[in-house]
C-alpha cells in the first residue's frame, strides 16, 4: 500500500490500484460479512439449480454416460398418470385441510387475544407443541391410532356403536389420515402467525365497535378479518407450500408403499420425485420433475397473491 | 541324452512355475480380509458356516456390515457411481440385482462359475445373468406351495392329511371352490389379501407359477400381451368380490393374527415362510399347519412358483478377488456348507446336491410332524422361469397400484393390465 | 356460552396431547401388549425394556448424540453467520448493496427439492455422502435469517455503532461488542428455529447418511423399520426419545420460541 501511494502520481495505473486499495480499505467489511451467503449461494444454490436444468434434458442413471433427451422428459411428464395424480392429491389434500385449519388457528388466535379465557399460556403451549416434535416420531404414533384392527380411533367408533373404518386402506380416507397429521402438526404454528397479527391490530377499533354497539362476533367479522387478510394469506401460501411438498407424513403412515398410500393417494410431487431420482435412478427426469414443481408451485402462489392481496388491508 | 536333459530342465522349469503360482495364489489369499455387505438374516447364515470356512482358508478373515436389503442396494449404488467404497462381496436380492449388474457392479465370475452351472436350480442363473455372463451365485431359493389350516379343513369337513389335501387342491379351480364352502362351514377366509397396500407378490407368484409375468426373455413387456396374466387377476379379483380373501396388510400384526387364529384357512407362500411361521408369526399354532404342492392352473400342470431368494455377488471393486471368491463359492456351492445353513437358519439351498441331505425328510413338529421341506424340494426343479430385469422395481410399483384399482373395484382386471402395462412400457421404453 | 367454549378448548387441547400420551404409553409396553384388544390406555405392567433392547441392538445412542451435536453445531454457525450478514445488510451502505439483497430476497423463491438431485451428485463427487458435512455446512448461512436479523439489526441505534468505532473498535470488534449482546434475545429465537429444523430434518438426511453409525436419530427411527417387520416397541421408544428434548426446549424456552415464529412470519 505504501507502495502505490508513492508512486500515486508518476503512473495512471497506480492510480486506479490506489482506487481499489481505498476501495478495499472502506468496504472490506460488509462484503466479507455477506460473502459466507452468496458463497454458499453459489455453490450449493445457483449450481444445483443450473446444473439441474441441464440434467432435466438428459437421460442419466448417475453412473453411466448422460444421454441427451431434449424436451423428451418434460413431453413424458405430461403423459405421466403418477405425476398428474400427485398434484391432483395435494390439491385435494390442500382442500381437505387448509381452510378448516385456517379458520380454526384464527378462531382459537382471537379467543387467545382477547381476555375472555383464563390459562391462555396453557392452551397455547398444547395447542403449539405438536409443531416442535419430529414428524417420523409421531406418524408413526398416527399409524398406531390409524390401525383398522388395533387403533384406537376406532375403538372409539366401534365403541359409541359406529363400524370400523378403513382410515389408511382407502384411498379418500388415507388422504384425509394424512390432513389429519398435518392439521395436528401445524395448527399451533397458524394460530401462533395469526396472534402475531392481532397483536398489530389497534386496540381501540374494537373499543369503537363495542361502543357502536356491535357485537363480538360482528367485529370479529367486520374488523379482525378484513385487518388480517395479509397474514391469512400468508398463512395459506405457506400451507399451500407445504402441500405440495409434502414427504415425510405420508411417508411414514405409508411405508409399504413408500409413501404413495393406496391406489397412489397420497403420493405428492416431492415423493414422485424421490422415488424416481432415488428408487429408479432416474436423475434427468426427476429433475423435469423438479422443474416442474417448481414452475407449479410459483404460479400458484404468484396467483394467490394476485387474486387475494391485491386489495388487503 | 541330450533330450532327455532338455526334458528334464523344462518339467523342471514347470514345476518351478507350478509351485511358484501355487505359492502366489496362496500369497495372494494370505491376510485377505473380506468385506461384506448383507441383512443381518445373511449374516447369521454365514455365520454358521464360517468355522468351516475358516478351517479350509485360515488366511482369510471376513468383516461382515449388516444393512436392510434396500440398504445393501442404495448403498451399491452409490459406490458404483463414486468409483469407490464397494465392499468385496455383498448380498442381493434376486429382485433388484438387475439394475445393480446394469451399472456394472459385479465382477464377471463365468470361468469360475461354469462348473457349477449345471449343479443349481436352472432359474437361478437367470438372476445373476446379463448377456450370457454369469456375474453372481445363486445362494437361496424360494419355491412356493400352499400352506393350509388342518384344524380349519377338519371344520368344514374335509381331509386334512397332506396327500389328500394335494389332491383336494389338485387346481386353483378346485381351490376356489372349495373357498366358499369352507367361508360358509368355519367362517375362515381361503387367504389372506390386501385390497388397498397391496405389494403384488400374490400376483407375482401365481404369474410366476405360469411362467408369465412382466417381461420375456428379450426384455419385452409382456404383461397385456399374455393372457395368463389378466387370468390370474381375474382369479385373484373373484375372491375380493365373494368375500373369501381377508383384507389385512402383508406383515402387519393383523396379518400375523390371521396365521395363528385360524380365520385363514391357506396361504401360497414360499419354503421361508415356514421358519417365519414357526418362529415370529404364528408360533401359537404349532401342529395347526401342513403344505401342499401348489394348485395347478390346469390338470398336470406346474405346482409351484417362487417367491423371493438371494445371491451372493462378488462386487466389481474387490481388490482380493480370490479370497472375495473362495467365500462366495464356500458359502453358496459347497454342499456341506449349504446342509449346515438349511439346518441352522432354514435358508433353503438352491444347490441341488443339498437336496439329498436327510434334514430335508426330517418331520416337523410344526407342521404336524411332515416333513414339509421335502414338498419344496421336490418341486423346486419344477419352477419355471422369470425375468426380472433391471426395470422390475418400477413395474412392481405401477402394477401394485393398479391392483389396488381392481380391489376397490374401479378397474377390471382386464383394464387394470392394460393401463398396467402402457405405464410400463412408456416408463422403461420397452417394446 | 362461556362453558361450551372452555369444554371445546379444554377437549382441543386434549387432543392435541393425546398422540404424545399414546406414544408414552405405548413405548413402556412390548409389543403384544401394544397390539391387544382392548389395549390398555395405562401399561399394564410399565417397563424400560424397550428402551434397553433400543440401545442395546442399535446404535441409538450414537444417532441421538449425532441429531444433537449437528443440531447445535448448524445452530451456532448459522447464528454466527445470519447475524454478520444481517449486520452488514442493516448497518454498512456499499456499492450493491441493494441488488445483492434482492439476490437474497430472491433465493427464498427456490425450493430446496430444486436442488436435491444436483447436490446428491455434487456430493457424491467431493465424497460427502453418509458424513455429516451437508447437514453442518449448506445452508448456515441463509436468506431468511440474514432477512431476520438485518430486521432486527436496524432497530439498533447507529450512535452506539459510531461511539464504538470513535473508540477505535474494529468492524468485527463492533460486531461482537455492541450488536451482539443487544440482539440477543432475537438470536435465541432464531437459534430455536434452526435448532429445531436440524433436529427434526428428515428427508435429506434419508438420502444421505447410510452408515447406522452415522445417522441421525430421526432417520434411526424410520430405519427400524425392517423390510417386512416393524418392531413397533422399539420404534415408539425412539419415537419418544426423539420427541422428549425439543419437548423440554419448548417448554423452556416457550416465550422465545413463539415470538420467534411471530416475528418470522410478521416481517416476512
Amino acid at each position: 500500500m505504501a507502495y502505490a501511494q508513492e508512486h500515486a502520481h508518476s503512473q495512471p495505473a497506480s492510480r486506479t490500484l490506489v482506487r481499489a486499495a481505498g476501495f478495499v480499505r472502506r468496504y472490506w467489511a460488509p462484503y466479507l460479512f455477506v460473502s459466507p451467503f452468496f458463497l454458499m449461494f453459489a455453490a450449493f444454490m445457483l449450481y444445483p439449480v443450473l446444473f439441474s436444468l441441464v440434467l432435466s434434458f438428459h437421460e442419466w442413471n448417475g453412473v453411466g454416460p448422460m444421454v441427451w433427451r431434449g424436451l423428451d422428459n418434460y413431453a413424458r411428464l405430461a403423459h405421466d398418470q403418477a405425476f398428474i395424480q400427485s398434484f391432483i392429491n395435494s390439491a385435494i389434500i390442500f382442500v381437505m385441510y387448509v381452510p378448516a385449519m385456517t379458520a380454526l388457528a384464527l378462531v382459537l388466535a382471537a379467543l387467545l387475544n382477547s381476555a375472555y379465557l383464563r390459562a391462555r399460556a396453557l392452551w397455547r403451549a398444547a395447542i403449539f407443541l405438536p409443531y416442535v416434535t419430529a414428524v417420523v416420531a409421531v406418524g408413526f404414533t398416527f399409524a398406531l391410532l390409524f390401525d383398522r384392527d388395533f387403533g384406537l380411533l376406532n375403538l372409539v367408533l366401534v365403541a359409541v356403536g359406529l363400524p370400523k373404518v378403513d382410515w389408511l386402506l382407502l384411498p379418500a380416507l388415507a388422504r384425509l389420515s394424512v390432513s389429519t397429521l398435518v392439521t395436528w402438526r401445524w395448527l399451533g404454528y397458524n394460530m401462533v402467525i395469526m396472534l402475531g397479527g392481532l397483536q398489530n391490530i389497534p386496540g381501540e377499533l374494537y373499543e369503537a365497535a363495542t361502543i357502536d354497539g356491535a357485537g363480538v362476533l360482528r367485529s370479529f367479522l367486520s374488523i379482525t378479518i378484513p385487518l388480517m387478510r395479509p397474514v391469512i394469506l400468508f398463512a395459506v401460501v405457506l400451507s399451500t407450500i407445504g402441500t405440495f411438498s409434502l414427504f415425510t407424513e405420508p411417508y411414514v403412515l405409508f411405508q409399504g408403499t413408500s409413501g404413495a398410500g393406496p391406489a397412489r393417494a397420497t403420493l405428492t410431487p416431492v415423493l414422485h420425485l424421490y422415488h424416481n431420482a432415488f428408487g429408479f435412478l432416474k436423475f434427468g427426469y426427476a429433475s423435469a420433475i423438479a422443474y416442474v414443481y417448481f414452475g407449479v408451485l410459483f404460479v400458484l402462489t404468484a396467483l394467490q397473491w394476485k387474486l387475494f392481496g391485491r386489495d388487503g388491508g | 541324452m541330450k533330450k532327455s536333459a532338455l526334458a528334464r530342465l523344462s518339467a523342471f522349469v514347470l514345476v518351478i512355475s507350478v509351485v511358484l503360482a501355487v505359492a502366489a495364489g496362496t500369497a495372494a489369499q494370505e491376510r485377505a480380509t473380506v468385506t461384506v455387505w448383507g441383512w443381518e438374516y445373511q449374516k447369521k447364515v454365514v455365520d454358521a458356516i464360517l468355522p468351516l470356512f475358516t478351517r479350509r482358508n485360515p488366511s482369510i478373515t471376513v468383516d461382515w456390515k449388516i444393512m436392510a436389503p434396500q440398504q445393501v442396494r442404495q448403498n451399491m449404488l452409490l459406490a458404483f457411481s463414486s468409483g469407490a467404497g464397494a465392499p468385496d462381496v455383498f448380498g442381493a436380492e434376486s429382485a433388484w440385482l438387475p439394475q445393480l449388474l446394469a451399472v456394472g457392479g459385479a465382477t464377471d465370475v463365468t470361468e469360475r462359475a461354469r462348473p457349477y452351472v449345471s449343479k443349481f436350480n436352472r432359474f437361478k442363473w437367470q438372476d445373476v445373468t446379463v448377456n450370457g455372463r454369469i456375474f453372481g451365485m445363486p445362494w437361496d431359493s424360494g419355491p412356493v406351495a400352499l400352506y393350509y389350516r388342518r384344524d380349519v379343513l377338519e371344520k368344514a369337513g374335509l381331509p386334512s392329511d397332506p396327500e389328500q389335501v394335494a389332491k383336494l387342491f389338485a387346481t386353483w379351480n378346485e381351490y376356489a371352490q372349495l373357498a366358499r364352502k369352507i367361508h360358509t362351514a368355519t367362517g375362515a377366509y381361503m387367504f389372506a389379501h390386501a385390497r388397498a397396500n397391496n405389494d403384488a407378490r400374490d400376483f407375482e407368484k401365481l404369474a410366476w407359477q405360469r411362467g408369465a409375468g412382466y417381461f420375456d426373455e428379450q426384455g419385452r413387456v409382456i404383461l397385456d400381451t399374455r393372457k395368463d396374466n389378466v387370468e390370474v387377476l381375474t382369479f385373484l379379483a373373484q375372491f375380493w368380490k365373494d368375500d373369501l380373501a381377508q383384507d389385512t396388510e402383508p406383515w402387519t400384526p393383523a396379518w400375523y393374527k390371521g396365521f395363528t387364529d385360524g380365520s385363514v384357512a391357506t396361504h401360497f407362500g414360499a419354503v421361508w415362510m415356514g421358519g417365519f411361521l414357526r418362529t415370529w408369526i404364528a408360533a401359537d399354532a404349532a401342529g395347526k399347519w401342513g403344505v401342499v404342492p401348489l394348485p395347478a392352473w390346469a390338470p398336470g400342470g406346474v405346482r409351484t412358483s417362487n417367491d423371493g431368494g438371494s445371491n451372493l455377488v462378488v462386487s466389481a471393486q474387490s481388490k482380493v478377488k480370490d479370497a472375495a471368491w473362495a467365500l462366495v463359492e464356500f458359502v453358496t456351492a459347497n454342499r456341506e456348507a449349504q446342509v449346515t445353513a438349511w439346518r441352522a437358519m432354514d435358508s433353503f439351498p438352491s444347490l441341488d446336491e443339498a437336496y439329498s441331505s436327510p434334514f430335508a425328510r426330517l418331520g416337523d413338529p410344526y407342521f404336524g410332524g411332515q416333513a414339509y421341506r421335502q414338498v419344496f424340494v421336490d418341486l423346486v426343479k419344477q419352477i419355471p422361469a422369470w425375468y426380472y430385469t433391471k426395470d422390475y422395481p418400477e413395474a412392481n410399483s405401477v402394477m401394485a397400484q393398479e391392483i389396488v384399482n381392481v380391489a376397490l373395484g374401479r378397474k377390471t382386471p382386464e383394464q387394470a393390465i392394460r393401463d398396467a402395462a402402457s405405464e410400463i412400457r412408456r416408463r422403461t421404453g420397452r417394446p | 356460552m362461556k362453558g361450551i367454549v372452555y369444554a371445546l378448548i379444554v377437549a382441543l387441547a386434549l387432543t392435541m396431547l393425546m398422540p404424545f400420551l399414546w406414544m408414552l404409553s405405548s413405548s413402556l409396553k412390548p409389543q403384544s401388549e401394544i397390539f391387544r384388544l382392548p389395549p390398555a390406555v395405562i401399561p399394564p405392567h410399565p417397563s424400560l425394556d424397550n428402551f434397553r433392547r433400543l440401545f442395546e441392538q442399535t446404535p441409538f445412542a450414537l444417532n441421538l448424540f449425532n441429531t444433537a451435536y449437528i443440531a447445535t453445531a448448524f445452530t451456532l454457525l448459522a447464528l454466527f453467520l445470519c447475524s454478520l450478514g444481517g449486520f452488514a445488510f442493516a448497518k454498512y451502505r456499499f456499492p450493491g448493496r441493494e441488488a445483492l439483497f434482492l439476490v437474497l430476497l430472491g433465493s427464498l423463491v427456490i425450493p430446496f427439492e430444486v436442488t436435491m438431485v444436483p447436490l446428491y451428485v455434487l456430493y457424491q463427487r467431493i465424497g460427502w455422502i453418509d458424513t455429516h458435512w451437508p447437514l453442518l455446512i449448506p445452508g448456515t448461512a441463509n436468506a431468511f435469517g440474514i432477512f431476520f436479523m438485518r430486521q432486527i439489526i436496524r432497530g439498533v441505534p447507529d450512535e452506539l455503532i459510531d461511539t464504538a468505532r470513535i473508540d477505535g473498535a474494529g468492524e468485527f470488534r463492533i460486531f461482537t461488542r455492541v450488536i451482539v449482546p443487544v440482539v440477543t434475545p432475537a438470536l435465541t429465537s432464531l437459534g430455536i428455529i434452526f435448532f429445531m429444523s436440524s433436529w427434526n430434518s428428515f428427508l435429506w438426511p434419508l438420502v444421505l447418511l447410510r452408515s447406522s453409525q452415522r445417522l441421525t436419530a430421526a432417520v434411526a427411527v424410520a430405519r427400524l423399520q425392517g423390510s417386512i417387520y416393524a418392531p413397533y416397541d422399539l420404534i415408539l421408544a425412539g419415537s419418544v426419545l426423539l420427541t422428549l428434548p425439543l419437548i423440554v426446549v419448548f417448554l423452556i424456552l416457550q416465550k422465545r420460541f413463539i415470538e420467534g415464529i411471530m416475528a418470522g412470519a410478521v416481517k416476512a
